[in-house]
């Protein structure tokens, strides 16, 4: 295994590295092992690492400090896509340990697109809840809002891409799915993704520590509640 | 100590330097869109470099001292009156009890910055008071100020005049900061309709045709009206792609001009999203993001490629 690797900057502060792999476990976990390397301090300069998919981002506090750590970073990467190690290194090596369980409501008026879906998915709102409940999930990345987490990989059968127009207001704690991928949103926001439930967990909340509850190589599961369970969590 | 707004204008709002490391939990840095007017504000009022300020957008703001204070207006974007007599923008001001400051219609420029003598008593969200409503951070309950907010200040080092000009020793500190004031005081922007901004090639540069990279740099864009702290829209052409590959969603930051799906490009302002999955044509550097942050709506924008010295891909 040899993933091609990418470095450039994005702005004058902030360097990306990409690999040339798609979404999936295998470009995260050579996303973690970087992020990894570099959180042993390349430079006291860096101010943010940000994974993403097949990438990663790295955000410097000065011009100089970009252009000074820009060949040693380019060198680790290239040493982990190429390494041949990296494709047998074991989840344990990436992962965070941490799983989360996560309480969802996947009944209505909650499940704000289960029967529109039904159809198209052939399938019960029963087997959605199972499908969707029964895996655990890999956080691959933040963004889009605060604490929304990208997690994958979802049942291929439940599969559909996003919609046409977006929802002008997803209700905070909406759990969804699209294409690969399920997410919750944190806040009350615009968004694309079907709607499945509702969780009553705070995804993001500035006084908690850490604030976002879902970190980039955590593992998660759902396990459906009741509604009278959503509405007297505590 | 404190100052009530009676009309905030449009989304004014407190900001500092912004919120920095957060990005990986999907928090933009959000801060002053126009960082140098916002330093500039600070350092004529004695206070820390990036302590809150008020950031107003054109006008329409009118707030009432509660007590006298020293205060000062940096940027541009509106006339600036106190009882309805003009001041001076980037100078140190005194109000009495019950003074009116109010914000009103001019040519030029797109955001103004008050800070007070002694600073705003905001609490940090992690480790920021800039404002960022989607998660309601900063400023006041997280939110732009309404009509009736009370914004409370700080007593210390009130009325201590330019204490950060009078306690440099330091040559090279008195000089950045002459250079701070000096730069944003001579923002293009706040005197002109047409400017030229510098930029780089983004990452996804070659995925558009010849004509799109000729009319990104021969063509005047207009700065939307729908712009605002998060994305300025540019209205001109629409520019292709070559091919009709999808990039996989990726960090993205203030600067970085992504091409939508229609062909328009939208430059990212400060509470740009931190992931985003539109092709990146190009980006405007740190130097030139206050240039931006003070044209308004309908100003017009050349762009001029500067090549990076630094060879990134060897």
């Amino acid at each position: 295994m040899a993933a091609g690797v990418s470095i450039y900057s994005i702005h004058d502060l902030a360097l990306t590295i990409s690999f040339d792999l798609g979404i999936g476990e295998e470009a995260h976990r050579i996303v973690m092992l970087l992020k990894k390397e570099l959180e042993k301090g390349v430079t006291k300069e860096i101010v943010d690492i940000v994974p993403a998919y097949n990438s990663l981002s790295v955000y410097f506090s000065s011009k100089t400090a970009l252009m000074l750590a820009m060949a040693g970073i380019k060198k680790i990467a290239t040493e982990i896509a190429t390494s041949p190690t990296t494709s047998t290194a074991t989840s344990v090596e990436t992962k965070t340990n941490t799983l989360v369980e996560i309480p969802v409501c996947y009944e209505l008026p909650f499940a704000i697109d289960t029967p529109a879906i039904l159809a198209r998915l052939g399938m019960s709102q029963e087997e959605i809840i199972q499908r969707h409940s029964q895996k655990k999930y890999t956080v691959y990345m933040n963004g889009f809002i605060p604490g929304f987490s990208y997690m994958g990989t979802l049942d291929s059968r439940l599969e559909l891409p996003r919609k046409k127009v977006p929802t002008g207001s997803v209700p905070a704690g909406s759990v969804a799915i699209a294409a690969q991928q399920t997410g919750i949103y944190p806040f009350e926001s615009p968004g694309g993704w079907h709607i499945i439930g509702r969780t009553p967990i705070k995804m993001f909340e500035k006084n908690r520590s850490p604030a976002c509850l879902l970190q980039p190589g955590d593992t998660v599961l759902f396990y459906p509640i009741t509604v009278s369970e959503l509405e007297n969590w505590l | 100590m404190s100052l009530k707004i009676h009309k905030p204008g449009i989304q004014a709002s407190l900001q500092d330097a912004g919120r920095l490391g957060y990005q990986h939990w999907g928090v933009p840095i959000g801060g002053a869109m126009d960082i140098l007017s916002m330093q500039a504000a600070n350092l004529i009022c004695g206070n820390d470099l990036s302590a809150a300020v008020i950031e107003c957008t054109l006008h329409g703001t009118l707030l009432e001292f509660q007590e006298p204070h020293q205060f000062t207006v940096t940027g541009g974007g509106a006339i600036a009156t106190l009882n309805n007599r003009p001041i001076s923008f980037n100078e140190l001001i005194n109000a009495t009890k019950g003074d009116l400051f109010q914000l009103h219609p001019s040519p030029n420029g797109c955001r103004s910055y008050i800070a007070v003598c002694g600073g705003f008593a905001i609490e940090p969200d992690l480790n920021s008071c800039s404002t960022y409503p989607p998660a309601k951070l900063g400023g006041i309950n997280g939110d732009y100020l309404k009509a009736g907010d009370t914004l409370a200040i700080c007593t210390r080092k009130n009325g201590v005049r330019h204490q950060a000009l009078a306690d440099t020793n330091n040559s090279s500190d008195e000089e950045s900061i002459q250079s701070i004031l000096k730069k944003a005081k001579n923002n293009v922007a706040l005197t002109q309709k047409e400017v030229t901004l510098y930029i780089h090639r983004g990452p996804e540069w070659d995925w558009f045709d010849l004509l799109a990279k000729e009319n990104l740099l021969k063509k005047q864009w207009v700065v939307g009206n729908s712009s605002t702290r998060m994305a300025y829209l540019l209205n001109g052409p629409a520019l292709q792609k070559i091919d009709t590959q999808e990039l996989i969603s990726t960090p993205v930051t203030r600067g970085i001009i992504q091409v939508t799906t229609s062909g328009q490009p939208i430059i990212l302002m400060a509470d740009a999203q931190t992931i985003g999955g539109y092709p990146r044509i190009a980006w405007v550097g740190s130097n030139d993001l206050p240039i931006l942050a003070q044209c308004r709506p309908g100003v017009q924008l050349n762009f001029q490629l500067q090549e990076l010295v630094d060879a990134i891909d060897n």
